[in-house]
């Protein structure tokens, strides 16, 4: 093969070739390309059909459709116009929310569901409420469900279908009775409950709404039968999760942040958890000295909400050797 | 409020990519034509692009060339039909391609166009999707890797298996017309 063959043979492979037709060539490689051309014709033909292909191609795009048929655009339009719009509804239902995110949070102070452990089948429904912890709530509560002994729950203001997931809940966990808040003197209302069944543990979500509909949710779930309890820690992009445990219930409350009021509200309700007895602080867990004593009178075989009932194995004493008698 | 300012950035945004968009709707639907061979899917896979791209509005920063992302997204689309419908070259509508043309060819022009469009539905998908690329939109070489996921030079090598078969099918039904017409 000669040097000039072979230098023919560089100016046209494959990709110098296809970068000719496209035009991605400088003028000095189109030159030598063109050079090489010269003493090829099979190759002429090639680069003819290629060239031939795109003038018939750009052709082709020309005939095609360039303008948007009016259905097109009109639908293009609409898709834009739609995603614009959620957004808007979506600013405007988060303003909504915050009015409601003023009342839910006081709740943060107290608790949004009151819980009463039942420690005897026998006991009066008064002898067990004046036994338990006092729970501070500013707006009273409405009694939803206990679970036993039967027929023991207290008269409910609420419609059934309101209650179903609270009734369900207190069935989950045995000698529990469950109070639900009642808002309307803050111009909130329990719009409905929700059984959560996807989570590990029961759980529930109760939705308040104002009069603009702005939602809130508070949620109760019984505390999961691990060592380390998982709470709901996440929230929504916007929004609070306050958290806080009650004997075997973990309850969170979920409402927007963005509310000039929060604050404020956030501070009293602390205030007012700072002043009640430590024994009956929400919230104050299993460390306090009434719930010892709820404890220390119903056994508690590893059902996991009281693990500090268990008992811890004693270290067996080591006993000193005697002393060898003193010699005279 | 923090989430007012956002929101009319991302408003401002979203206006400012829709007036871009409208620019590159034609050579969109030009291409999806050719590449699915029917109108309606066509107009179905560019819809879906936008709606795609539109969803992605906050992030339009960091996009350097619209153009090619559009091809990108629109042959994401492509892939994802062709997936769930298991869709075949059979399904390509060159019929309907022709009909669609809205200026009527003279009638060698029109052979032409009809061998042409009959050779690209035969292509493979990525020799076909190349093809259009460059010779159609005359998008470069690294913007069509980039529009497809894939290296320049596996772009260079489907440009040249596909023009080879192209050329091919032509030469082949040249020649065929040559002995009919003798």
């Amino acid at each position: 093969m000669t040097q000039d063959q072979m230098r023919v043979d560089d100016a046209l492979d494959n990709d110098r070739l296809l970068r000719f037709v496209d035009g991605a060539l400088d003028d000095d490689q189109r030159v030598q390309v063109l050079t090489a051309l010269s003493s090829r014709p099979e190759t002429v033909a090639k680069v003819e059909a290629y060239l031939h292909q795109n003038a018939r191609l750009r052709a082709l795009g020309q005939h095609l459709p360039m303008h948007d048929s009016r259905t097109f655009r009109a639908d293009l339009q609409g898709e834009i116009v739609r995603r614009l719009a959620g957004r808007r509804t979506r600013a405007t239902a988060f303003r909504y929310a915050a009015a409601a995110a003023v009342a839910l949070t006081v709740l943060a102070g107290g608790t949004a569901l009151t819980l009463d452990r039942l420690t005897g089948s026998g006991t009066s429904l008064a002898s067990r409420a004046s036994s338990a912890p006092e729970i501070y709530f500013p707006f009273g509560t409405t009694q939803l469900a206990a679970s036993e002994p039967s027929g023991t729950a207290a008269p409910s203001d609420a419609t059934p279908t309101d209650l179903a997931s609270i009734t369900w809940l207190a069935g989950q966990v045995p000698g529990l009775s469950l109070s639900a808040p009642e808002l309307d003197g803050i111009g909130l209302h329990l719009v409905r409950g929700e059984t959560l069944d996807t989570n590990r543990a029961p759980a529930i979500r109760l939705i308040y709404a104002d009069e603009v509909s702005a939602t809130g949710r508070a949620l109760c779930r019984r505390r999961p039968l691990e060592r380390r309890p998982r709470v709901p820690s996440r929230a929504q992009e916007g929004h609070l999760s306050l958290q806080w445990r009650r004997r075997p219930m973990i309850f969170a409350l979920v409402a927007p942040t963005d509310s000039p009021q929060l604050g404020d509200r956030r501070a009293g309700a602390a205030r007012a958890w700072q002043a009640q007895p430590r024994g009956h602080r929400a919230g104050a867990g299993r460390g306090t000295g009434r719930w010892r004593a709820t404890s220390s009178r119903s056994p508690c075989p590893r059902r996991g909400y009281a693990p500090s009932c268990r008992k811890r194995p004693s270290r067996p004493r080591r006993r000193r050797p005697p002393r060898p008698p003193a010699t005279a | 409020m923090i989430w007012q300012r956002g929101d009319v950035r991302a408003e401002a945004a979203s206006q400012a990519i829709a007036e871009e968009l409208v620019v590159h709707v034609a050579a969109l639907r030009r291409y999806a034509l050719l590449l699915l061979g029917d109108s309606s899917d066509a107009d179905d896979a560019v819809q879906e692009t936008l709606t795609r791209v539109l969803a992605r509005a906050k992030s339009w920063h960091t996009i350097g060339d619209l153009r090619p992302y559009l091809f990108s997204t629109l042959h994401n689309v492509f892939v994802d039909s062709t997936r769930r419908e298991k869709r075949m070259a059979t399904d390509f509508l060159s019929e309907d391609i022709l009909a669609s043309l809205v200026t009527p060819p003279s009638q060698q022009q029109r052979i032409e166009l009809r061998d042409t469009v009959m050779a690209l539905a035969k292509l493979p998908n990525e020799q076909r999707e190349v093809v259009l690329l460059v010779g159609l939109e005359g998008l470069s070489y690294l913007e069509a890797a980039e529009a497809l996921g894939i290296p320049v030079g596996t772009v260079m090598s489907r440009l040249s298996r596909g023009r080879e078969v192209l050329r091919s099918m032509t030469s082949r039904e040249t020649s065929r017309k040559l002995r009919v017409v003798k």
